[in-house]
């Protein structure tokens, strides 16, 4: 039909209609409308017809089966070969293996949901619940394990002790003290709540006292954002090192605190 | 065989079973061969090709995407190795002509006509197995593999499309040209027989 581009007219008109009707016949898109017009068509139209029955037996002989060789050893050897096939007995062990495995999980499971129905109390799915203390408890033991990180974090190391300087606050006791580059110490500090956001470089701090033992670490600085110029205990702020620590700060706030009257806030 | 049967060959043959990819190469040897011998006119590139695309699936099962058919995974790895094998030694179809029937499309489907006849001289008898053959040589390389993957595979358009790559109107387009190409060269193939066996008679 396309090679019928020469006529014109109803004629014309007549082959592109066949032209679409057949395309859509062979591409298996035509509708039963279609396939009436299309009987019709090629019916009372010979060029119609013989193209219709051109493209029907090519399309056939497309379809012809083409006789294969078999490469079916060839290429399982090849694969074999790089990859290599488990063989029928490791297979049957597999596939028991994985019955057994599938059984053993079914039976373990069927037994605890009867255990669990006859004796609730005896078998326990999910985990009991947790009490606040024993979270706590747990956290402490974190803390410990960060006390370390800290102890770098803060500068100390096993012979930071002997680097302090005597400091005398002002009208109040002595208290082992360094001053410091409150810069290097931003991201630690943390006002208290209710006073202002300690800042490092703000006006009031003055000076900070990093000491540290075995298990703890505290901080210590002197800042007047309460204007009471007092120093300030931010332990409890620096992480949770105030639970992992709380002993050895406790021991150490009692021994400090006698020595520190005047100064006090630990 | 169904999907999910397919699927399961794929995972016993991933693990290791012989057996099941025995069954999977059975299964498409047959198809693939059928496809690469038409595509590629030769017997031996099919037959390297196929063996070559199946130890490639095989040794690599377990990239397969089980979202996609095996067949098509099958022959998109087997159009790449075929491509590589043309670059390596030129198929049996005569390039020249393919141009001369790739220039006539528009206007000069007669000569497009003449060509194939002319390719087709000299051959004495050709039974219908032949004559198509012959007449794939007339198709360009993708009106041929276009109309043998929808034709001879029973691929969708919308698969086709999406396996070449290819917008569904352009891979309509090639089907229809490659249709109308290969109905001609087929007339051309018989009225060149008719005419042996008129001298012979």
């Amino acid at each position: 039909m396309t090679g019928d581009t020469g006529r014109e007219g109803a004629d014309g008109v007549r082959a592109v209609g066949a032209d679409s009707l057949l395309d859509a016949y062979f591409d298996r898109t035509i509708c039963a409308a279609g396939k009436t017009r299309l009987a019709r068509l090629v019916a009372a139209d010979p060029d119609a017809g013989a193209a219709f029955s051109e493209l029907d037996r090519a399309v056939e002989g497309l379809r012809t089966p083409v006789r294969a060789p078999d490469f079916s050893a060839a290429i399982l050897g090849e694969v074999g070969r790089r990859r290599g096939w488990l063989g029928a007995g490791v297979q049957r062990l597999v596939s028991v293996g994985r019955l057994a495995v599938a059984a053993v999980l079914l039976l373990g499971l069927g037994v605890g949901l009867a255990v669990k129905r006859w004796s609730p109390d005896s078998v326990v799915f999910s985990p009991p619940a947790t009490p606040i203390a024993a979270v706590t408890e747990c956290a402490a033991t974190d803390a410990d394990c960060n006390v370390a990180g800290l102890r770098r974090a803060f500068g100390f190391d096993d012979h930071g002790a002997s680097d302090r300087e005597r400091v005398r606050f002002s009208g109040a006791g002595v208290m082992s003290a360094r001053v410091l580059d409150v810069s290097s110490m931003r991201a630690a500090l943390v006002a208290p709540p209710g006073l202002a956001p300690i800042r490092a470089d703000s006006e009031g701090v003055r000076f900070v006292e990093r000491s540290a033992g075995a298990d703890f670490v505290m901080v210590r600085f002197v800042t007047s954002c309460d204007g009471s110029a007092r120093p300030l205990n931010v332990t409890e702020r620096v992480g949770a090192v105030a639970v992992a620590s709380k002993p050895a700060t406790a021991r150490r706030t009692a021994a400090e605190s006698d020595k520190e009257p005047a100064v006090g806030g630990w | 065989m169904t999907r999910s049967a397919e699927q399961r060959l794929i995972e016993k043959a991933a693990a290791g079973d012989r057996a099941a990819a025995e069954r999977l190469v059975r299964e498409h040897q047959g198809s693939l061969y059928a496809y690469m011998l038409r595509l590629s006119g030769r017997a031996d590139v099919a037959e390297d090709v196929v063996q070559d695309a199946f130890v490639r699936v095989l040794t690599h099962l377990d990239r397969f995407d089980p979202r996609y058919r095996f067949s098509t995974w099958l022959f998109t790895i087997a159009k790449r190795l075929y491509v590589n094998a043309c670059q390596k030694h030129k198929p049996r179809y005569d390039s020249e002509i393919v141009g001369a029937w790739a220039g006539t499309d528009e206007g000069g489907e007669r000569d497009g006509g003449r060509a194939a006849a002319a390719a087709i001289n000299g051959e004495v008898r050709l039974n219908a197995g032949e004559a198509i053959d012959k007449a794939l040589e007339s198709l360009t390389e993708v009106q041929r593999e276009v109309v043998l993957l929808f034709h001879q595979q029973g691929w969708s358009i919308a698969l086709i499309a999406a396996h070449l790559e290819m917008p569904e109107g352009t891979v309509k387009s090639h089907l229809h040209r490659g249709r109308q190409r290969l109905r001609r060269a087929i007339n051309a193939c018989e009225r060149s027989r008719s005419a042996v066996d008129e001298v012979w008679s």
